[in-house]
């Protein structure tokens, strides 16, 4: 609010001063009466949006065994959601296409929603430098059945399905070098699944009689505080009636808009 | 009259306490409770080899919280406090506090950050290779006592818990005055150390 | 220890040890950056990406490769028919265009080496396309509820 009185104070002077300095630059006056909007809002691109949309068709006709839907998150990320027996071809599709070439494996990351039959979910994130585009690719497993590791296509995964692993449990087949990334040496368990307590099982003290680092079954001398962080004030009046949605947007495979 | 003299003799002493503090405090009598007019904290000697051991004491004491050197552990956002405290602007070479790379080196360990169970082990092994007549400054809530992470399954719940704590700085991340503040303490505690005096007594 | 160690096992083991100046890394590293006198270029000017100075004979090898690898898949599979029609046509180039710079300006995707690295990682594409038979119909469609959010 203070900006905007500024601006319309500010306004008529440099309007003014433009127009004194040089009567030949028409055009930086014009640029200097009309008021500059520039709000801090992610302006989607539509024809980005389109092409992006027909790749993500492209992309599902090629491969049809694997890709079961492909959509748009958050507006403009194209995401495809592909069956988990098909994690190779579609990555290495999305590698060496001519038209695709997303050469640059942004990250791995698994999700757990513990109600569904298939809790965990793997993403990765495809960078395309030729193309400046991304996509995502979404696939989904159980704590049994094993992914495809995605080594031989970008070298990069190796880390990166080692830190799911850690984390989720899921199992990545012919990975060079599956083993805990991040927990404690000897560590049990998987922490970030949803039925993993948050203060763990074990905590390490120091022992002076054995003299090293001793792990004991952990014990909270407090009890686990729960805060209660709501704002008294409601924070999105003008989204109170909206529902809550996913913002994803499902692309049509059939009829492509012509 | 007598005021006028008293005035001036509080001018005087304010003079001084500019270019010689000791002297001031001598003259105005205002040296800090239980503290000696040479800075020394011991004033009571029993006898005359208890007075001479107190005196080395002194010594030792000067020497070594002159020159404390630092181990840093630097483990998470703290460490940039502690460097700022190494910077120019906090100076910490003027307290004597220099920065050593090698624990083998070093008398004075900064626990910066957020100790993990993972590290905990490194943690007690690097304290026990320093050499003796060591201390410990805990810097931060998590190394205080896990801070944020205190619910956390994967971190110490304060690194006390491993190594024997002097000073703990409060803050998430202290400053680097807090810091300071914590070294001043950790010398006003080594001023008062009696090693010799109890190595007599025993 | 060289008196307990057979020559040629004392050989080995000197050759082994390498210093600033033999590293077998950075050797291998600067003959592949080898270009020849009277070359249009230098390097590529990207790291790992080395001066190819046949890339007509490279390309065409490699195009063969990926068109035969093609072959092998039903007619009417999507992802055949899209590779071969920029394929063909990109080989087509190649053989007609036989200097390197307007050859690059006609393929229009960077430098000549860069072309041929896309054409080696269509040609693992292809591959995986082939061995995993993409182009069959959905193998089995996400359990119900899979993909819906918020749960």
């Amino acid at each position: 609010m203070l900006g905007s009185v500024a601006r319309t104070a500010l306004l008529p002077r440099t309007a003014v001063r433009v127009a004194a300095f040089s009567t030949t630059q028409n055009c930086l006056a014009e640029k200097a009466e009309e008021p500059k909007k520039k709000p801090t809002i992610w302006k989607i691109d539509d024809k980005k949006r389109e092409r992006l949309a027909n790749f993500g068709r492209y992309a599902a006709e090629c491969l049809p065994k694997f890709v079961q839907q492909v959509q748009f998150a958050a507006g403009d990320e194209l995401e495809l959601l592909i069956h988990p027996s098909g994690v190779l071809p579609v990555l290495s599709f999305l590698k060496g296409n001519h038209s695709a070439q997303f050469t640059n494996l942004t990250f791995i990351c698994g999700v757990d929603v513990p109600t569904r039959k298939n809790r965990f979910e793997v993403v990765y994130s495809l960078y395309s430098v030729r193309f400046n585009a991304r996509i995502r690719i979404r696939t989904y497993t159980d704590e049994i059945a094993p992914l495809e590791s995605a080594t031989p296509v970008f070298h990069g995964a190796n880390w990166y399905e080692r830190e799911v692993y850690d984390m989720y449990g899921v199992w990545f087949n012919n990975h060079p070098d599956l083993r805990r990334i991040l927990t404690d040496y000897g560590f049990e368990g998987h922490p970030f699944r949803k039925d993993f307590p948050l203060t763990g099982y074990t905590e390490v003290r120091y022992d002076p009689e054995l003299k090293r680092v001793v792990y004991e079954p952990s014990e909270l001398a407090q009890e686990f505080r729960k805060f209660d962080l709501d704002t008294p004030w409601e924070s999105f009046p003008a989204f109170r009636n909206k529902s809550i949605t996913s913002g994803y947007e499902t692309i049509d495979l059939k009829a492509p808009e012509k | 009259m007598l005021s006028a003299l008293r005035s001036t003799s509080a001018v005087a002493s304010r003079r001084l306490v500019a270019t010689q503090p000791t002297q001031a405090i001598a003259a105005s009598g205002e040296a800090p409770k239980g503290i000696g007019k040479t800075g020394t904290p011991f004033l009571n000697s029993s006898s005359k080899a208890e007075y001479a051991l107190a005196r080395l004491d002194d010594v030792m004491n000067l020497a070594q919280r002159g020159s404390l050197w630092p181990l840093t552990f630097g483990l998470a956002c703290c460490a940039v406090e502690m460097m700022h405290f190494a910077a120019p602007r906090y100076d910490m070479d003027r307290y004597g506090v220099v920065f050593r790379a090698s624990p083998r080196q070093a008398d004075l360990i900064f626990v910066a950050g957020t100790v993990t169970n993972k590290m905990a082990p490194a943690l007690r092994r690097i304290y026990d290779q320093m050499p003796e007549a060591k201390w410990v400054i805990s810097m931060g809530s998590c190394a205080n006592g896990g801070g944020y992470y205190h619910y956390a399954y994967s971190v110490l719940r304060g690194c006390d818990r491993v190594i024997p704590v002097d000073i703990y700085v409060p803050g998430c991340p202290p400053t680097a005055e807090a810091l300071l503040y914590g070294v001043l303490q950790l010398q006003k505690k080594i001023k008062r150390k009696r090693e010799a005096q109890l190595w007599y007594r025993r | 220890m060289s008196r307990f160690l057979r020559p040629s096992a004392l050989r080995t083991l000197q050759q082994q040890h390498r210093n600033l100046y033999e590293n077998p890394y950075i050797n291998r590293y600067k003959a592949k950056s080898k270009v020849s006198e009277g070359f249009h270029k230098k390097t590529t000017g990207l790291t790992g990406l080395f001066v190819n100075e046949n890339p007509h004979r490279v390309l065409t090898v490699v195009y063969g490769r990926i068109l035969r690898a093609l072959e092998q898949m039903p007619k009417d599979a999507a992802y055949r028919k899209y590779t071969e029609t920029i394929v063909k046509q990109r080989l087509a180039l190649v053989q007609t265009e036989t200097n390197i710079e307007r050859l690059e300006q006609k393929i229009g995707m960077g430098q000549i080496e860069e072309v041929i690295e896309q054409a080696e990682y269509e040609l693992e594409a292809t591959r995986a396309v082939l061995d995993s038979k993409a182009w069959e119909p959905l193998v089995e469609a996400a359990p119900k509820g899979q993909w819906a959010w918020p749960v």
